[in-house]
Formats: structure tokens, C-alpha cells, sequence
């Protein structure tokens, strides 16, 4: 059984990665954060609960996929997003710190290489969180195109990531 | 579906425009292949490590020309971080601050009871604000701003006495929270939030340019607080915990008043919080005029360990 420390500790460090669960349900990285901020003070009240970090985690995944869609619903009136049998699906699956550390390191790296134009949609994407509706109108692009380049540059930096993780693997 | 149109599609998940059937689609090619899962997996990390690189960019005094020069044209759509208080758990709570004195009263707690912090003006009700990062507790200290009507005026961005060489893109006022006194407090089981709210107002013109990002930030550190101004911000990476929120706005709107929360759960070996609100305009040099914040609140919400007492100091 972990001792109360050592979840906090394991919670933080897999921040990151829980987060990103989340928003798969809340669509919304700042909720993500709050909904893992809830799991966190869950979990550390429960700490005899959990039998081991793996138990922690699903837990983790579980409670805060289940209070995303409650706050959805008290705010929309009703969710609708990816189904619960797809998100269980996904949260088997979900990987943990241990590789989501390498991906950041690497994504630090990548970015560098994108054009100014690129780092600026997705400074607006992801920093002042505008839909692509918004970042067409801001940038003079169609919708369409928004979401072609953004798809682009996702398999640019995911295809960039990889060759690195692989180049520091085999090194 | 290949690879780009189903990145395209997970563009629109985020979004949330998705028609029902076209997230059936969605779902059905990640059900009968786990490539597409795991491209779906990989998509929502790296959106949300770039989330955080960005945000941490932010603050970074070196920050890349295409950030801070960016032409802006945008329409006035501002982001809130939404924030729901963790007293929902809680029952009847009512704290006041009042200028230098902290009163606090606890009505049957049944999970969380709130502390407020000793952040001394935090309604700006006294006229003490000094120049650079504080090097002590208990007074506000930064960039160029002032006191004026019981409200923080951000004035001028400046850059930092540890980084005199860095690029002034923000302006920043602090204050440095000792967390000692109050660490009888925290919940043996260290499931202890701490909270910051601060009201931010940009009282331009409407769809005025450029746009306008305030921030509430905390870190929390270990050490002695004294001593932070002489390594700060290279010593932001050795925070213990932070947290952060942010808006951008266009000028007055119909929201009006924003209010910002950002919160951290609080390590048992935290000594001192460093107090963080600031206004950034998005493309420089700007003129900070008629930007200004108001109500700043520090909380601690834990499980309570106590009865149910009102306590005035």
C-alpha cells in the first residue's frame, strides 16, 4: 500500500500524462487540470484504498474521466463526447510518466524546427486555447485549411518525436 | 480514414464540433485499429505538453520574437480558466480578509474547511508597493504599477534584477507568503490545496489592440525567502509546486471583471509561496493603460482536524 507521500509524488509525476486523459473527456486542457486536482485530493484522502501504484492510477483514470463528464453535464445540461466503452478502452492503453518524459524532452527539441507561421497557430491553439473557427478568422485562412495544417504539424512533431526517442534509444 | 484525416477529425474532437455521426466514425476507426488509438493517444499528449510549453514560455524572459511580435487581428474572444471551488465539499464557509488583519470563520465543515493566508493587501486597501522582486514577506513589490482607488494599475512591463538582460515582456508584481506559521494547518495527510484568486480588469475600449493576458501565478518553494530575488526566475524550476491561471481579453466586454483561480496541492517541506499577478500585452512595446487587479485571496483548503471555531488576529 503506498503511503500518502508517495501518491501525492506519483500523481504529480504523472500529471502530465492524466491530464491528457482528462481532456479527451473535457475537451478543455485548463478543466483537465482542475478535474486533476480533484483526483488528487481524492486520492491522497483514500490512501489505504490503494494496493498499488498500477491501482492507483486506474483509479485515477476511472474517478476523473467520471467527474469530467459529471461537470459537463452540470454545465452543458448533457455530454457528449468520446462513449464510456471507448474511453475504458483508451485508459488501458493511456501510457505513463515514464514515457510521456522522453516525449517532452524530444517535443522541446522539435518544435524549434517548425516555421514561425506554424509555432504561431499553435500558440493559438494551445496557449490561448481558440477553437479553429477563431485561429481562420485571426490568421485569414479558411476553416478548412486550419484544420489540414494542424493535422500536418501534429504528424510532423509526432514523426519528429519518434526519430529522436528512437535515436536516444539506440544511442 | 488515413493518418491525416484522422488527425484532422481528432482537431474537431478537441474542438468539440464533431456531428454525432462523424464521431461514430471517429470511434468506429480507433475500435478496429489500434494504430489509430495509439495516434489518438499521442495527439492528446503532445497537445497538452504543448499547453504546458507555451504557458511555461510565457513567463520565460527569453521568450521567441514570433510569440511576443505576432500580428494580431483577432476578433474578441477571450478564455477564462474555469476553475470550481473545492468547497463544493464543504458546507457554509465565510472567510474575510481585511487589510492586514485575517479573520476567519468555520461553520460545520463536514470534509474541507478553508484558511485564508496571511497575503497581507490583498484588496490594495494601503498604498505600500515597492520596485523589483520582494526580498521579504508581507508587502507587494515588482515592475512599474501603482496603488490607486484601492485597485493594483499595471503601469509598464519591466524585466527582472536577476535577469537584467531579459526582454521586459510582462508586468509582474509579487508578493512572498511565509507558509511556516501556518503549516500546524496542513493535513497530516497532506491533502492540502492551496488557492489563488485575483479579480483582473482591462478597462480600454472594446476589440481594443492588442490584446491583453493577465495571470495569477503561485510557486512554492523550500529555503529561505529572503534569498529568492537574487536567483529569480532562473530558479523558477526548483519550485516545489505551482499554479497557474490565465485570461486574454480585447478591452471591456460584457464579462466584465475577470477572476482568476489557480491552485497546487501544498508538500508537506513547503516554507514560503511566491505570489505572482501580472498583465502581458501581445504585442510590444504597449502602452498598459486602464489595466488593473483587485481582490487578491490566498487560501488553504484542507480536512478540517478541528471543531467548529471563529478566529480573529
Amino acid at each position: 500500500m503506498p503511503a500518502p507521500e508517495d501518491i501525492t509524488a506519483t500523481l504529480l509525476a504523472e500529471r502530465l500524462p492524466l491530464t491528457a486523459f482528462f481532456a479527451s473527456v473535457t475537451r478543455d486542457f485548463h478543466l483537465a487540470e482542475d478535474v486533476f486536482q480533484e483526483v488528487c485530493v481524492k486520492a491522497v484522502a483514500r490512501a489505504e484504498s490503494f494496493e498499488t501504484t498500477a491501482h492507483l492510477m486506474n483509479w485515477a483514470r476511472l474517478i476523473g474521466k467520471n467527474r469530467s463528464i459529471d461537470i459537463l453535464r452540470a454545465r452543458d445540461g448533457r455530454y457528449v463526447g468520446l462513449s464510456d466503452e471507448m474511453l475504458a478502452l483508451l485508459a488501458q492503453e493511456w501510457p505513463d510518466e515514464s514515457k510521456t518524459d522522453a516525449m517532452q524532452e524530444a517535443l522541446d527539441q522539435c518544435i524549434t524546427q517548425i516555421t514561425p507561421n506554424n509555432r504561431e497557430l499553435l500558440r493559438l491553439r494551445y496557449f490561448e486555447r481558440r477553437n479553429c473557427t477563431d485561429v481562420a478568422a485571426i490568421m485569414g485562412r479558411k476553416i478548412e485549411t486550419v484544420y489540414q495544417a494542424l493535422a500536418r504539424l501534429h504528424k510532423t512533431l509526432g514523426d519528429c518525436i519518434r526519430a529522436r526517442l528512437q535515436t536516444d534509444s539506440a544511442s | 480514414m488515413n493518418d491525416n484525416d484522422f488527425l484532422a477529425q481528432a482537431m474537431r474532437h478537441q474542438d468539440g464540433v464533431l456531428t454525432p455521426d462523424e464521431l461514430a466514425a471517429f470511434e468506429t476507426a480507433m475500435r478496429d485499429d489500434p494504430a489509430k488509438r495509439q495516434l489518438f493517444t499521442d495527439t492528446q499528449l503532445r497537445s497538452m505538453a504543448l499547453h504546458d510549453r507555451f504557458r511555461q514560455e510565457a513567463f520565460q524572459r527569453d521568450t521567441d520574437t514570433a510569440v511576443c511580435e505576432s500580428k494580431r487581428t483577432d476578433r474578441s474572444v477571450c478564455v477564462t480558466w474555469v476553475t470550481r471551488p473545492i468547497a463544493a465539499m464543504a458546507a457554509g464557509l465565510v472567510i474575510g480578509l481585511f487589510s492586514a488583519s485575517i479573520v476567519w470563520a468555520i461553520s460545520s465543515p463536514k470534509t474541507t474547511t478553508e484558511r485564508l493566508f496571511s497575503l497581507l493587501n490583498g484588496s490594495f486597501a494601503e498604498n505600500r508597493l515597492e520596485r523589483g522582486f520582494p526580498h521579504q514577506t508581507g508587502f507587494w513589490s515588482g515592475d512599474e504599477a501603482a496603488i490607486h482607488n484601492g485597485q493594483l494599475r499595471f503601469i509598464a512591463p519591466g524585466s527582472d534584477s536577476g535577469d537584467p538582460t531579459g526582454r521586459a515582456i510582462s508586468c509582474d508584481v509579487f508578493q512572498l507568503v511565509d507558509l511556516r506559521p501556518l503549516r500546524h494547518a496542513l493535513s497530516p495527510e497532506g491533502d492540502s490545496v492551496l488557492e489563488l484568486s485575483a479579480d483582473f480588469r482591462d478597462g480600454r475600449a472594446p476589440n481594443t489592440k492588442p490584446s491583453v493576458s493577465f495571470f495569477g501565478q503561485l510557486y512554492l518553494f523550500s529555503g529561505d525567502p529572503g534569498s529568492l530575488h537574487q536567483t529569480w526566475p532562473q530558479s523558477i524550476p526548483e519550485a516545489l509546486a505551482s499554479g497557474s491561471a490565465q485570461v486574454t481579453t480585447l478591452g471591456s466586454d460584457a464579462k466584465g471583471v475577470r477572476t482568476l483561480t489557480a491552485k497546487c496541492l501544498v508538500p508537506a517541506n513547503a516554507d514560503f509561496a511566491v505570489i505572482q499577478i501580472a498583465a502581458r500585452p501581445n504585442l510590444r512595446p504597449a502602452k498598459l493603460d486602464e489595466l488593473s487587479a483587485d481582490n487578491v485571496k490566498l487560501i488553504l483548503k484542507t480536512q478540517p482536524t478541528l471543531p467548529v471555531r471563529i478566529v480573529q488576529r
